[in-house]
């Protein structure tokens, strides 16, 4: 795993053109050892980002990603997804869609042998690496508001039958997660896919503790959701579930040292847009745990490397700020960089995935524990508790709030989110439809970053 | 001696300062923003350093400091008001409401995806009713009695103003009302960090006698300081100064 040029390259942000130049540096043998699901019979996924542009997504032209190996190979493995998910399925694989959940149902699909947990509105990120609009446009055409969240764009990827295989079974999940992707995945069904439904518990109030009888309440669920499992396998082995978990806490804990180590070294040692990249993998490993996971041990060494030698993508004066919500739009992140901020928090509406699954209950209980701590689904003054709290060590200067067009969720939230965090400036940006950043929005970023400097 | 250059997106504005506003101009920018700085360049001359605002701001040749206009508005008014409180400018292609505190930006915001809320917005009207700016304005001080415009939309606003037309409504107190929408929009937006004392407005918007008067009437007291529109370039210079 050593590639001179990659070992004493210098941190930094590079275009496609450059990991283009870059790529001719990796050696064969390097590039034959990344396969999908560990089978060098199938497909091998190392390649320059400008290779995904012959599959449409043109728009990474825009982008500057991080200059290491690492990460070369991550955005190499999740750019395939598509492609992994159709060669899953010809390997004999069970391709399992799990909506809505965010992060504990793909836990429990792990632990049955060849079965493949995913995320279909994972794909609401597409329209802004394609240079095309369709995937929002047809969703529209299919009776979702054109004003309506990114995520419509699942509706019509399921439609259109073209970005990822039939999934063998769907699970979609209601309740706390979100208003609507609810309606989206109501759609969904109505287009012919069947789906069990699950529902999780309402967001709570202020430091209010769930009743004991949720957690039974969910434990019930994940059964069903087992017993849809058996019915399409055959298998009923719940030994499956200890290694399924260990597994998923281990990821949890990486992608939590990598954010500690990046948001606590004086120079920044990893960009924003692969940080998150990071910590929306915890969802499902990007459909190839086992892979994730090399990935993502493969960039912690990297990140701790960096640090220890005292070196980053970014000025050591880059302000510290935290993001609230995520920006559909990567291009954002890597704005908010140019600016002069580096992120040293965030709270992405995923953090049931963030947060550790205990080893040592009945795993259902503790898959069912593990959900009901995360934040999301607790308070907005729960969801900014940390970021209240690096405020007040000063660890945080200011804090960006992204609001998703259409969502509900956001519309609510971030009046209150301002509110709450009246002692440090907060700037709150409505991130635009695809290709609609404009000069404006960028001198609102700019001008945000003088005002803390 | 300073050149400070606002790059705005409807007018490009220079002015030479050396502790004080030497001389200015000002060019259109018509979508040729080098050809404006071209232009002021080739009126200001005797200048030493340069420092740039505005949309256009990265288009300047080695400038000695680039800042947004959001930081230049905000020094401009301070220099002028140091214990100034609330900025409101109207500019063409947007609004922006800045608070200060200790000679810092402490919060602000923009309305910069729709024209109803700028400068734009007043100008797409009177042309629609075939009044200069200049001739609109002084409409709308005529009127006592502004009519109520609801649409936030430029384009529904029209409709709305043609309707009020055929209803033979008075020319000046549908400016007063075309007006009064803009400014109730700026307030707006404007509450969501609060508008607090010492006010000043600033910006194109505030040469506009019918705003001011709209603006004072709703927001009472606030200060139209001299040369509204070369606030950022004041702040630009200041800022290098």
């Amino acid at each position: 795993m050593k590639s001179t040029w990659f070992e004493v390259a210098r941190p930094q942000k590079i275009d496609l053109n450059d990991w283009s130049q870059h790529f001719r540096l990796v050696r064969d043998e390097q590039i034959k050892e990344f396969n999908y699901y560990h089978n060098p019979e199938w497909g091998i996924y190392l390649s320059p980002p400008a290779t995904f542009m012959v599959y449409g997504a043109r728009e990474l032209k825009r982008l500057k990603f991080d200059n290491s190996l690492a990460s070369l190979r991550m955005w190499g493995f999740v750019f395939n997804e598509s492609e992994r998910l159709f060669r899953a399925k010809q390997m004999g694989k069970r391709v399992i869609a799990t909506m809505g959940d965010l992060g504990t149902v793909p836990v429990i699909i792990m632990a049955f042998p060849n079965c493949i947990p995913f995320y279909p509105e994972c794909i609401w990120w597409t329209p802004f690496f394609k240079e095309s609009t369709v995937l929002l446009d047809t969703a529209t055409e299919l009776g979702i508001p054109e004003a309506a969240c990114f995520s419509k764009a699942t509706l019509a990827a399921f439609h259109k039958k073209a970005y990822f295989p039939k999934p063998d079974l769907i699970f979609a999940s209601t309740g706390a997660s979100c208003d609507d992707y609810s309606c989206i995945m109501q759609l969904v069904n109505d287009l012919g896919y069947e789906m069990l439904w699950l529902e999780i518990p309402f967001r709570r109030h202020n430091d209010e503790q769930y009743p004991d009888r949720f957690e039974e309440y969910l434990i019930s669920e994940y059964e069903r959701v087992w017993n849809k499992m058996v019915e399409l396998t055959v298998i009923n082995d719940k030994t499956g579930l200890i290694p399924s978990i260990k597994k998923a806490n281990r990821l949890r804990s990486l992608a939590e040292r990598i954010k500690q180590l990046t948001y606590e070294a004086p120079i920044t040692p990893l960009p924003a847009l692969e940080l998150m990249t990071i910590e929306f993998g915890n969802l499902y490993g990007y459909a190839d745990l086992d892979e994730w996971l090399d990935i993502v041990e493969m960039i912690n060494e990297t990140v701790a490397k960096r640090v220890e030698k005292g070196i980053g993508v970014l000025k050591q004066n880059a302000i510290p700020i935290a993001w609230i919500t995520p920006s559909a739009d990567p291009l954002l992140l890597n704005l908010v960089e140019d600016c002069g901020l580096r992120i040293v928090g965030t709270e992405y509406v995923i953090n049931q995935a963030l947060v550790p699954i205990e080893e040592n209950v009945e795993p259902f209980r503790a898959l069912a524990r593990s959900f009901m701590k995360a934040s999301l689904i607790g308070s907005t003054q729960e969801r900014i508790k940390r970021i209240i709290e690096g405020v007040k060590n000063e660890r945080i200067k200011g804090v960006l709030v992204t609001n998703m067009l259409g969502c509900s969720h956001c519309a609510m939230e971030t009046r209150l989110i301002e509110k709450m965090l009246s002692k440090v400036p907060v700037l709150s940006i409505d991130v635009p439809v695809p290709f609609g950043i404009t000069e404006q929005l960028r001198t609102r970023i700019a001008a945000f970053a003088e005002t803390l400097r | 001696m300073v050149l400070g250059l606002d790059i705005g997106s409807c007018y490009t504005k220079g002015i030479l300062f050396d502790g004080e506003i030497k001389s200015k101009v000002v060019v259109k920018t018509s979508f040729k923003p080098k050809l404006a700085i071209e232009a002021v360049n080739k009126l200001l001359t005797d200048y030493d350093r340069i420092a740039a605002t505005g949309y256009g701001r990265e288009l300047v040749i080695n400038p000695d400091l680039v800042i947004t206009e959001i930081t230049a508005t905000a020094r401009g008014c301070m220099f002028i008001n140091p214990s100034v409180r609330t900025i409101i400018d109207i500019g063409g292609q947007d609004s922006k409401v800045i608070k200060v505190l200790n000679g810092k930006v402490e919060r602000f915001v923009m309305n910069d995806r729709c024209a109803a809320g700028t400068g734009n917005f007043i100008e797409k009207i009177a042309q629609s009713l075939e009044l200069t700016l200049e001739e609109f304005g002084k409409q709308a001080l005529k009127s006592n009695h502004p009519e109520q415009i609801d649409s936030l939309c430029v384009v529904m606003a029209e409709t709305e103003i043609l309707s009020l037309v055929s209803e033979g409504k008075k020319l000046e107190d549908i400016a007063a009302g075309v007006i009064d929408s803009l400014v109730r929009r700026i307030v707006g937006i404007g509450s969501q960090i609060g508008i607090e004392e010492p006010i000043i407005f600033c910006g194109g918007g505030a040469l506009n006698p019918g705003l001011v008067k709209a603006m004072k009437r709703i927001l009472g007291n606030l200060t139209i300081p001299a040369n509204p529109q070369f606030i950022g370039a004041l702040g630009a210079a200041v800022s290098l100064s």
